[in-house]
């Protein structure tokens, strides 16, 4: 076996984190020496090239992947911690699913620190922007090529960091509090989710005696029972970590909120890479999953159930960034559905076109909110195509691809999903061309509603003006259409995971045309409904968000349920602890501080400061030393 | 033994001793640098200190190549009186680190204290050359000339500040007390050689096996080690030989503090392991007395901080709390203990220097280092304020920093020596350590009461703060890269002590 090219791993790992490095300690400083045009300029350009640098180095780990026969190698870069059993070294993965996953994290992100460089252009905090947005970089990558579960923590913690600086990112205003709030839901939802991580962490360590994936992976079935309670602990603990990282029913709703962030960081973080790290893990670890059919069953349920649940939301929503908010929670719980149904690989290839196509729908709303100045309501919009031609286009683009149009990538994803699904349970099938047609509905809505529909009010509206949004735009667009079919191809894509990612049965063959069939079916009629419903602006009721629209947009009170039970049963579980903490456990502490500060006291005088005293004092102790040396000595 | 003839008193030797230079370079360079910058000292107008300090590192940058290029190499020389292998290696580049450190931020202390005496440096390092001599040998007349060396020049750095009280109260009281707890070490080395013939710490064993028990030469190796302890423990500053130290830590200027804290710890208990390797025969007298040290000193040390109202002082009984920390390593007497203690010396060397090169801060504004002056620090030197909140993190012991694994391993040890008292009493007493850690750091970060002005800090000290933080979080981060060649030194060295080799 060759030895993995080290030196290209740490090249991609470390070049982002060489940027964070620069912006953090030079950037701002930067931007004042050099003023404010060419500093930015200078800190643009390290922050994009070091991701697009990665990003070649990860094409060169892709290339030698190719002429590998074994698809799996993995790299110790130093030891780390050895207690007793308990040994953990920086362990590095490179397989197909690794180098996939590198090649989106910096392709699609070096798009988007690209597109930044003009979004951000006229932000004070220009240099703290793409501090956090290397760091983010560096961190998934870190996630993605990580050889066992507490390496993968670091990284699955790092971006969770990122996630929340970045949520928060405008912060400085006290009428931004709402940003911060998002922030602190993000991060303490997670939080749920991540206890899911160590406690299946902790159990895999307790059985397997080991956190490396490849071994953890090749022992599972001599490990575990098919069908036990414990494997199916493991699943549901894996799954719980995934959901709230890649905001799935119970914990998605931290994702809607999370588009408080700059456009470009809901683009590559909460659409294109880091929401993706949930059906990574599980893609990661799938032999521990199929040791318990039921956890399969329940991911495969509760990606289809949020997957419907999340699109109709995404119906009713009036902000252009919450509509493809909840339409990302919604694409994740096909990625689950995938997964559950044991098509691994056609998991990962939804996380591969929606990275184009979802990144694409964002940038181009956030061309559309630069040049409505940060408005966001589509009530309010219209007729934009006339103005914005290029975001209106490549926009439709994104609209039809996520919508499930052949040729574009999109279709091509769906389509094997609702095959897994028709081969696994009809019931899941049938939910998931419901979401189809939905997901067409509201992707059309929107487009409609902005770009064609007679405009509601006047707006004054800005041109297009930055060639890197355009040009990322045109890239992205370019990338929504071909990958699939032409680079690479669902057949080629299949091949090249197949080692580490096949499906646990075969995709039936028998259903394929009608699957195709009805799918694209679901798909034409929701963007014909959406195209007649909307063509002249919104109908009542729906303008007024009142009766059915009014429960969609307020997500039928999920929302609101959880931020009851959260802060109000949280809050009152919270306080009844502060009692106790505070009388009790407290009042405890509060007397054993007392007297130990006490006896300190008593101690004091001892330390009188006369030299005769101290070597009084030496003198006493030499001689018991004396004493008890010779009472241990002729024992 | 050498073979010396003496003929019509002139002295002959017959035998030329094998002198392995290579193994002396390190020192030798240390001292040629210290003499140097004594000489270039003389030449410079007063207060100009740059280049001593630019030679000072350089120096000092060249003994550490030489010691490096030792790494892995374990032999004797001069006749069994000079000793290199792992442990010295490691305990030498800690003693170079830290002088290196204190060098980096002394200056402006010196400056802003009207301290303008160049003399400090070349103490500094002769200071140093002592304790390198210290941890590279067993010969316990070589260890008493390091001893020596390095104590003389700490008197007089301790001294520094001369026109005011405080120092010159310390220095004396360090000396006197000093120059106590050397006779009772020299008493015991005399002890030695009356019991066995050999003033080397590898023949207390030797001696042992030899002597029927209830004879006068087992009384006298018990004197011994008694009486070595008793000079040890006061250099380490373990209860009830620790009375000097707060008074010296106090009132010596704060960059001799920083270094002593330091330099001292690690070139006794590089003293201290090789004792407790040699006398391993003899555990079962001196492991209850070193118990007893060490619960005491950890007890005493950590209520004692927890009252006091001058950071330096707090630190300065803090050192005592440490001290006990690594003395339960030595009774442990097992790898995990010993080579724990070393990565133990390294963590705190980081940690005690950085803690008073940030206390020295304080210089500007009359060196008052109480709590209460050292409120809202951050509002005046942001980055010192992080740095000593770093610092204190660590010397409270909590992850990721160093401080964390040091008492961790610690901890282990003792409990794989079956030392769970101990352990617990380590555990407990790391509690009281963190409430007066944290409430520096509290401190630290609460608003003044009037408004403050900015400090600039000198780069040179901002490099060697940010050296020691980013040192613990990287030792904290990775302790194998420390712990995995420490504990090897350990292992080679008691396979070398128990099969009887020099």
């Amino acid at each position: 076996m060759e030895r993995v090219p080290e030196s290209a791993v740490l090249w991609v790992l470390g070049l982002p984190f060489a940027g964070f490095l620069f912006h953090a300690l030079l950037g701002g400083w930067l931007i004042r020496v050099l003023g404010e045009r060419t500093g930015k300029w200078l800190v643009g350009f390290v922050g994009t090239a070091v991701v697009l640098s990665a990003f070649g180095f990860g094409w060169q780990l892709y290339q030698w992947l190719l002429q590998q026969a074994q698809p799996q190698h993995a790299f110790t870069l130093a030891d780390w911690l050895r207690i007793g059993s308990l040994q953990v070294a920086f362990e590095f993965l490179v397989d197909p699913l690794s180098v996939l996953m590198v090649l989106i994290v910096t392709g699609v992100g070096g798009l988007i620190h690209l597109y930044a460089t003009g979004y951000m252009a006229e932000d004070t905090d220009y240099a703290r922007f793409f501090t956090y947005f290397n760091l983010f970089i560096f961190f998934m990558l870190v996630l993605v090529l990580a050889g066992n579960f507490l390496v993968m923590f670091i990284g699955w913690e790092g971006v969770g960091l990122c996630s929340y600086l970045l949520i928060g990112f405008f912060y400085r205003n006290a009428q931004w509090k709402e940003n911060t709030d998002a922030a602190n839901k993000a991060f303490i939802v997670n939080r749920i989710g991540d206890a899911g991580y160590l406690l299946a962490m902790f159990l895999i360590f307790s059985l397997f005696g080991t956190l490396s994936f490849v071994e953890v992976n090749a022992q599972a079935q001599s490990v575990l029972t098919a069908g036990s309670a414990t494997a199916l602990a493991i699943a549901l603990l894996l799954f719980l970590a995934a959901s709230g990282k890649s905001a799935q029913l119970p914990l998605y709703f931290w994702l809607p909120d999370a588009m408080a962030g700059p456009t470009p960081v809901s683009a590559l973080i909460h659409a294109a890479t880091m929401v993706t790290a949930g059906v990574y893990l599980l893609v990661r670890v799938h032999p521990l999953l199929l040791m318990s059919p039921t956890a399969m069953g329940i991911i495969a349920g509760v990606g289809a159930i949020t997957a419907l649940f999340a699109g109709t939301i995404a119906l009713a929503q009036t902000d252009i960034k919450r509509v493809l908010a909840f339409s990302t929670v919604s694409q994740l719980g096909y990625m689950f559905l995938a997964v559950g149904a044991g098509a691994f690989w056609v998991g990962m290839f939804h996380v591969a076109t929606h990275a184009f196509f979802k990144a694409l729908l964002f940038l181009a709303a956030g061309s559309v909110l630069m040049a409505l100045h940060h408005m966001g309501d589509i009530r309010q919009m219209g007729g934009l195509a006339r103005v914005l031609p290029l975001t209106a286009l490549t926009m439709a683009i994104g609209v039809l691809a996520i919508a499930g149009i052949p040729p574009l990538s999109g279709f091509w994803s769906k389509e094997a999903i609702l095959l897994s699904a028709y081969g696994a349970q009809p019931l899941l099938f049938w939910v998931g061309v419901a979401t189809a047609l939905v997901t067409a509905s509201y992707m059309a809505r929107l487009w409609v509603l902005v770009f064609w529909a007679p405009p509601a009010h006047e707006v004054h509206v800005e041109r297009e003006r930055y060639w890197s949004v355009l040009g990322v735009l045109i890239l992205l667009a370019l990338g929504s259409v071909a990958f699939g079919w032409l680079l690479p191809g669902e057949k080629a894509f299949h091949e090249f995971l197949k080692p580490v990612a096949e499906s646990a049965s075969p995709l039936p063959e028998a259903g394929k045309s009608f699957v195709f069939g009805v799918a694209l079916g679901a798909s034409l009629a929701g963007l014909a409904f959406a195209l007649m419903r909307y063509r002249r602006g919104v109908p009542q009721p729906e303008a007024q968000l009142t009766g059915i629209w009014g429960v969609l947009h307020r997500q039928y009170g999920y929302d609101g349920l959880m931020r009851k039970l959260g802060v109000e049963v949280g809050g009152a579980i919270a306080m009844f602890f502060t009692i106790i903490v505070e009388n009790l456990i407290d009042g405890i502490v509060m007397l054993v501080g007392l007297l130990t500060r006490g006896l300190g006291s008593l101690l004091r005088p001892v330390q009188s400061g006369y030299v005769r005293s101290y070597a009084f004092v030496m003198m006493l102790g030499a001689l018991l030393l004396l004493a008890a040396a010779f009472v241990y000595g002729l024992r | 033994m050498p073979a010396i003839r003496y003929t019509h008193g002139r002295m002959e030797a017959t035998v030329r001793p094998e002198i392995e230079w290579n193994a002396l370079l390190p020192l030798m360079s240390l001292i040629a640098t210290a003499t140097l910058v004594l000489l270039v000292e003389m030449f410079l107008p007063r207060g100009r200190h740059a280049p001593l300090i630019v030679i000072g590192l350089i120096g000092l940058a060249l003994a550490g190549y030489f010691q490096i290029s030792l790494w892995q190499t374990s032999l004797t020389t001069f006749e069994n009186l000079w000793r290199v292998d792992t442990i010295s290696s490691l305990l030498t580049l800690a003693i170079l680190g830290a002088t290196a450190l204190t060098l980096l931020f002394s200056e402006e202390y010196l400056q802003q204290r009207d301290l303008r005496y160049g003399e400090f440096y070349p103490l500094l390092l002769f200071a140093s050359a002592g304790a390198v001599i210290m941890v590279s040998s067993t010969n316990l007349m070589v260890v008493f000339l390091g001893l020596e060396v390095l104590s003389l020049a700490l008197y007089v750095l301790a001294g520094l500040a001369r026109y005011e009280v405080r120092s010159e109260e310390s220095a004396l009281k360090y000396f006197l007390l000093g120059a106590f707890a050397s006779a009772f070490f020299l008493y015991g080395i005399a002890m030695l050689y009356g019991a066995t013939g050999s003033v080397d710490l590898m023949a207390i064993a030797r001696g042992w096996g030899n002597s029927a028990p209830g004879t006068a030469t087992s009384a006298m190796l018990i004197a011994s080690v008694a009486l070595l302890l008793v000079g040890l423990a006061f250099k380490a500053s373990l209860v009830p030989f620790h009375m000097w130290t707060p008074d010296v830590y106090q009132g010596a200027p704060t960059i001799a503090t920083a270094y002593m804290s330091a330099v001292v710890k690690v070139a006794v208990f590089g003293v201290l392991i090789r004792f407790v390797e040699g006398a391993a025969g003899m555990a079962g007298l001196w492991a209850p007395i070193l118990w007893w040290l060490a619960a005491l000193s950890m007890v005493v040390g950590n209520l004692l901080a927890l009252v006091q109202r001058d950071a330096k002082r707090m630190l300065a009984y803090s050192s005592i709390a440490h001290a006990g920390y690594m003395a339960v390593g030595l009774v442990s007497l097992n790898a995990t203990g010993l080579s724990g203690i070393l990565y133990y010396l390294v963590a705190y060397s980081l940690m005690s220097v950085g803690a008073f090169a940030v206390l020295t801060v304080m210089a500007r504004a009359g060196d008052a280092t109480t709590i209460e002056a050292l409120r809202g620090l951050y509002y005046r030197q942001p980055f010192a304020a992080h740095a000593m909140a770093v610092l204190l993190v660590s010397l409270a012991g909590i992850p990721p920093t160093a401080g964390f694994w040091g008492k961790w391993y610690l901890f282990v040890a003792s409990l794989e020596a079956g030392q769970v008292l101990l352990a617990i009493l380590l555990a407990l007493t790391s509690v009281v350590g963190a409430a007066y850690y944290l409430g520096l750091v509290f401190a630290l970060y609460t608003p003044p009461r009037e408004t403050v002005e900015r400090w600039r800090m000198p780069a040179p000290m901002a490099a060697c703060l940010l050296a020691c933080v980013l040192g613990l979080i990287l030792l904290g981060l990775a302790p194998s890269w420390l712990t995995a060649p420490a504990r090897q030194a350990v292992e080679a060295s008691a396979t070398r002590v128990s099969s009887g080799l020099p």
